[in-house]
């Protein structure tokens, strides 16, 4: 498959031409992934391997040295370092919010100031994770701010 | 300069101009109360206020900017409060503001510290809340924005 990039001027929309022959299912999911701007996660789950779309994915965050996936209610550990899941997540919804978090954008219902000049991320299932103030800058530029 | 210690002399700034002003109520209450009809206002004392202001100011650095627990930064809030105490009242002593066996011009001078620390927290809580009220705009506009993405 031949892949070309063009060069627009600023202000111009940000386009991608799929030019095929037949529309078949794997690229059906890549122009979905495109879509969404997301992948899937694969966890293990008792032995069996589970893909999770990244979409659902509220958090990850790093508890001795072990890192944890959360959804709205279910926890996976996962095999990958936060600064791992970072690149792999970078320009999408994911923010780096604290030396031991990872947070979804999409999921977080509010921001409310918090003691010593940090934040505090109040996600859509009730959970609350700190935002440290080392990251606050990244977030209001990632914000447009 | 680096993002941090910009923010870090920002809030020095801030912390500087509000501290100075608290100082300079507390001084005119005081001087009024105690000092009435005394010549003890000089020139000094403006600098010596801008001084104490300056060195209560350098609490700021009480809060590292790097990520603490939140029971370290309560123990650190603590840590803070006492330092401006020390500074605040060891001035009044070097200085001659107050005369340390007066019970009732410390008691004042305590009460004025107090007052001036819970005002600048409230003042700087105020500006953090406001802060955030502007990070949940941006954040609704980027979320929706994502979503007209998907959406297309």
């Amino acid at each position: 498959m031949k892949i070309t990039i063009q060069d627009i001027a600023p202000g111009e929309e940000e386009e991608i031409i799929v030019r095929c022959r037949d529309l078949d299912e794997a690229l059906l999911r890549m122009i979905h992934e495109l879509k969404t701007r997301r992948g899937k996660f694969t966890v293990t789950d008792n032995d069996k391997i589970r893909q999770i779309d990244a979409g659902d994915i509220y958090y990850f965050e790093a508890v001795d040295n072990k890192v944890f996936l959360y959804l709205e209610q279910d926890v996976y550990e996962v095999r990958y370092k936060l600064y791992e899941i970072e690149e792999m997540y970078a320009n999408t919804d994911f923010f780096r919010a604290s030396k031991s978090a990872i947070i979804n954008l999409a999921k977080v219902k509010q921001f409310a100031p918090d003691f010593g000049g940090r934040f505090e991320a109040q996600m859509m299932n009730g959970e609350r994770l700190m935002i440290s103030r080392q990251y606050v800058t990244a977030l209001k530029k990632r914000l447009g701010m | 300069m680096r993002e941090g210690a910009k923010k870090r002399t920002v809030e020095l700034l801030l912390t500087f101009c509000m501290v100075t002003t608290g100082s300079v109520f507390v001084c005119a209450v005081y001087n009024k109360i105690f000092w009435s009809g005394n010549t003890f206002l000089d020139g000094d004392i403006l600098w010596q206020l801008l001084a104490l202001a300056f060195v209560c100011s350098l609490g700021n650095f009480f809060h590292p900017y790097r990520e603490i627990s939140r029971r370290r930064e309560a123990f650190n809030k603590g840590l803070h409060y006492v330092y401006i105490n020390v500074v605040v009242l060891g001035s009044g002593y070097w200085f001659g503001w107050m005369d340390i066996e007066n019970i009732f011009m410390l008691a004042a001078m305590v009460v004025g510290i107090l007052a001036v620390f819970m005002v600048v927290s409230f003042v700087i809580w105020r500006l953090h809340k406001r802060e955030s009220e502007n990070l949940n705009r941006k954040l609704s506009e980027y979320q929706a924005e994502s979503e007209r993405r998907m959406a297309k």
